[in-house]
């Protein structure tokens, strides 16, 4: 018998975080066939508020707020800033809009740079290349 | 059976002391009384860390602990006693020999 040769399926999702959870968005149709194949059934999840919308975007705005005041706070330029943690420019540019919710290591890296530039401000010096 | 932590205990990392470690650590980052803060709170629920809150508190330990936190530690723990157990590993595996 022919040995069948086994593909890699791409699932189309986008990555979100909520409350410090990640979750992955996926089409409902394609979730629905995913349960099905697992044969398990899909409860509705508990969420302390009424929207999930409304609070996914209010976290990622939140985070998003809070990285571009760092930044500002010791005057990198939005350039600098992803230049210095080796994020592209446009990355960033949808971090500091909201549009995206960086991973750990993402943030790992930016908040790497805005400390190391506070560092230099309190030394009184200027920020290192 | 009591639960142990094998490979913390076989390298003689304290856990009490990671566990006040941690939260000391914690209690800065947020702002809030150390003694308020259980081993059951979840970062994100019960403490409302959000995701720079983690990120910054895993820095905050690499310090505290001199140990390397990986990437996968935001992911990883979620409750306080999580993040204890994770620092307890971590010092037992990159601890000097």
């Amino acid at each position: 018998m022919a040995k069948t040769r086994t593909t890699k399926t791409t699932i189309p999702c986008t990555r979100l975080e909520l409350a410090g959870i990640r979750y992955a968005i996926i089409p409902e149709s394609l979730f629905e066939d995913l349960c099905r194949r697992a044969k398990v059934s899909p409860v509705a999840a508990e969420t302390p508020s009424a929207s999930l919308s409304t609070e996914l975007a209010e976290d990622t705005l939140s985070l998003a707020e809070k990285l571009v005041r760092r930044r500002q706070a010791v005057g990198l330029s939005q350039a600098e800033l992803a230049r210095r943690a080796g994020v592209r420019p446009e990355t960033l540019n949808r971090i500091e809009r909201g549009r995206t919710t960086p991973d750990f290591a993402t943030i790992r890296k930016l908040v790497v740079v805005i400390d190391a530039a506070v560092r230099a401000v309190t030394d009184g010096k200027t920020a290192p290349d | 059976m009591q639960a142990r932590n094998s490979s913390a205990q076989a390298t003689g990392v304290d856990r009490e002391k990671v566990f006040q470690g941690v939260v000391g650590v914690v209690a800065e980052q947020l702002g809030v009384a150390a003694d308020t803060i259980r081993p059951g709170d979840s970062l994100t629920g019960d403490l409302g860390c959000d995701s720079l809150d983690i990120v910054e508190i895993s820095m905050l330990l690499e310090e505290e602990f001199d140990i390397v936190v990986p990437d996968t530690f935001g992911e990883e723990l979620r409750t306080i006693a999580q993040v204890t157990d994770g620092v307890a590993r971590l010092l037992a595996e990159q601890s000097p020999a």
